[in-house]
């Protein structure tokens, strides 16, 4: 039933294959079917990177690179692309890409297990940044290895291999062959066909017509968390539905009062746009899991998949963003705003119908008046989940609360929004005392669980502490940022 | 590879680089998950104790052994060697 075919570029050939089931990972295809097992298998849910490759995607007259986790994506969704793995970057008469010999050079690998994941968050950095004549700062380089762990060398002979790249001889892809290559790869782009076990429609007529036809289908965009549903709970799905190559849905629309962010956006775009309009949101983007997870998973389906601890729904209900539920209906198209946190019922529910799809969020932009800020509190700085998340965004004129608009994360059965919190802030005197009546509201205001995360106690600690801080950013005060910390190499 | 040592290379305060690091990082390194399995590969799963601190008495294999597909039961008696690990101290068993 399934001759349905998967086409990509590696090593300047185009690779075909068969008979690929539509939850069979890239890892999987890579390891298992190709035999290159150059590419490793570590966490196998997305967090240690050992199994990072990069896509290359056409964009006009360009090509996009992206590091993204082989274990958690579906190998059906790289159709179309060009795949590089660690095996795929030196040169043909073996002579190593910068971003190997530096690795070498800086004598960056031990039992070199997770290094070729290390490799390959590289080349993404070398062709994003050192192709385009930027130069990678300490920050960046921490940045763009958030999703790579390393558990023998340790990082500093790493990052000082990314800072090295640079200065070995250039190497370049050749991107007009390989734009050549694409865009022939394009043009015998399979049609979409009902008896497909991968759906992966390109407009957004075809995709509400699939879902009409295929309710049953597991809708997945960048397969970041079904990803683990597949290798952690081995679930299998007859049908999948891949909204994240919809065009219209890829978008960013700037309109004067929102963004409307499609629903198949990257979180890397997504949150790129997020902090154009809000710089202070930069770190927080940063702390969102790791790269190669950022640059697969989309903020639509972060939402959609509506986890208590999914970070970006805690903001998005601080900056009062809406959803826009799309759906097609005896022939016509027919679609329904709401509130974000309207979308949720219960833990990973929601008010979805069986065919209707997630099509965009939108969040309205930053006033000169506002007060905006989140907290997200882990384990660990970056390429972890939140304990607690919190979400504030408040207009304060002439010294009063006017308006306040607060998200939570982690602290009930869905993100939420704190009511009885911005309840007891509105239309009071920006005072500590104001602060302080809040802070219990807000620790009063909801029953989060114990788990391995946080206790019960800690959340709803943590959770006033969070607002404690907040006035006193708000106050002027500014060592408590993780924005004023400085890394002591980066200092130097 | 071999190290060359010349009188010119000091032993210390020169960078050696890792003799494997050029295959690591091509992907070119083999570890065991690499290997492709030989058919009739058998697996090994270590059963270990659910008493933190006790004194083991002796081991029944007897019901393990019955199990469907289960070949053998691999004891400290199975160790041709010494049954200890560590080597300096020597004070790890390898087998309870």
């Amino acid at each position: 039933m399934n001759n349905q075919v998967i086409q990509f570029i590696r090593r300047g050939e185009m690779v075909s294959l068969r008979n690929v089931p539509p939850t069979r990972t890239l890892l999987e295809v890579l390891r298992e079917d190709l035999h290159c097992t150059g590419t490793k298998e570590g966490c196998n849910e997305g967090d240690c990177g050992a199994c990072t490759v990069v896509l290359g995607e056409a964009q006009g007259e360009h090509i996009k690179y992206s590091a993204v986790n082989s274990c958690i994506r579906m190998a059906h969704s790289v159709n179309g692309l060009a795949l590089w793995t660690a095996e795929d970057i030196a040169a043909q008469d073996g002579t190593l890409h910068p971003a190997q010999q530096a690795m070498v050079a800086q004598h960056a690998s031990q039992c070199g297990f997770c290094t070729p994941g290390f490799v390959m968050s590289l080349f993404g950095m070398y062709q994003n940044h050192v192709c385009q004549g930027q130069t990678i700062s300490r920050e960046l380089a921490q940045e763009e290895l958030s999703g790579n762990l390393c558990r023998c060398t340790g990082y500093r002979s790493i990052l000082d291999a990314a800072q090295a790249m640079a200065q070995l001889p250039p190497v370049r892809v050749d991107e007009s062959d390989l734009l050549l290559k694409l865009n022939t790869l394009r043009q015998s782009t399979r049609r979409l066909e009902a008896h497909f076990s991968y759906i992966s429609p390109l407009t957004l007529p075809e995709l509400l017509e699939a879902r009409a036809d295929h309710p049953q289908a597991q809708i997945v965009a960048g397969c970041t968390d079904v990803g683990l549903w597949v290798n952690k709970m081995h679930m299998q799905f007859e049908q999948v539905l891949d909204v994240s190559r919809v065009a219209e849905l890829r978008r960013v629309e700037d309109d004067p009062h929102h963004l409307a962010i499609g629903a198949a956006v990257t979180l890397t775009d997504a949150f790129a746009a997020l902090v154009a309009d809000r710089p202070q949101l930069h770190t927080f983007a940063t702390r969102f899991a790791g790269l190669p997870v950022r640059n697969s998973g989309t903020l639509g389906g972060n939402v959609a998949n509506g986890s208590p601890i999914g970070d970006s729904m805690p903001l998005l209900i601080a900056l009062g963003a809406s959803v826009v539920l799309m759906s097609q209906r005896a022939g016509s198209i027919h679609h329904r705003d709401m509130p974000l946190e309207q979308l949720y019922t219960g833990y990973r529910k929601n008010v979805i119908a069986a065919d209707e799809v997630l099509a965009w969020i939108k969040v309205p932009k930053a006033t000169p008046t506002e007060l905006c800020r989140v907290y997200k509190i882990s384990k660990r700085f970056d390429d972890d989940i939140s304990a607690v998340c919190l979400a504030l965004n408040l207009q304060i004129t002439d010294g009063r609360v006017m308006h306040a608009s607060i998200g939570v994360g982690g602290v009930a059965a869905t993100p939420v929004r704190a009511s009885q919190t911005e309840a007891a802030l509105r239309g009071q005197p920006w005072t500590l005392e104001t602060v302080k009546t809040a802070m219990a509201t807000l620790r009063g205001e909801f029953s989060p669980i114990s788990d391995m995360r946080a206790s019960a106690s800690y959340r709803v600690q943590v959770l006033g502490n969070l607002l404690q801080r907040f006035w006193l950013e708000s106050q002027g005060l500014q060592s408590i940022n993780l924005e004023s910390f400085t890394l002591k190499e980066a200092a130097l | 590879m071999k190290p060359v040592l010349t009188r010119t290379a000091p032993a210390s305060g020169t960078s050696v680089a890792h003799e494997s690091a050029h295959a690591q990082v091509a992907g070119a390194v083999t570890y065991v998950d690499d290997i492709p399995e030989v058919r009739g590969t058998l697996y090994a799963a270590p059963i270990l104790s659910t008493v933190a601190h006790g004194t083991l008495r002796g081991v029944e294999i007897s019901a393990a052994l019955a199990m469907p597909g289960v070949r053998d039961m691999i004891l400290t008696r199975d160790i041709p060697g010494d049954p200890m690990l560590a080597a300096f101290a020597g004070d790890e068993p390898i087998f309870a």
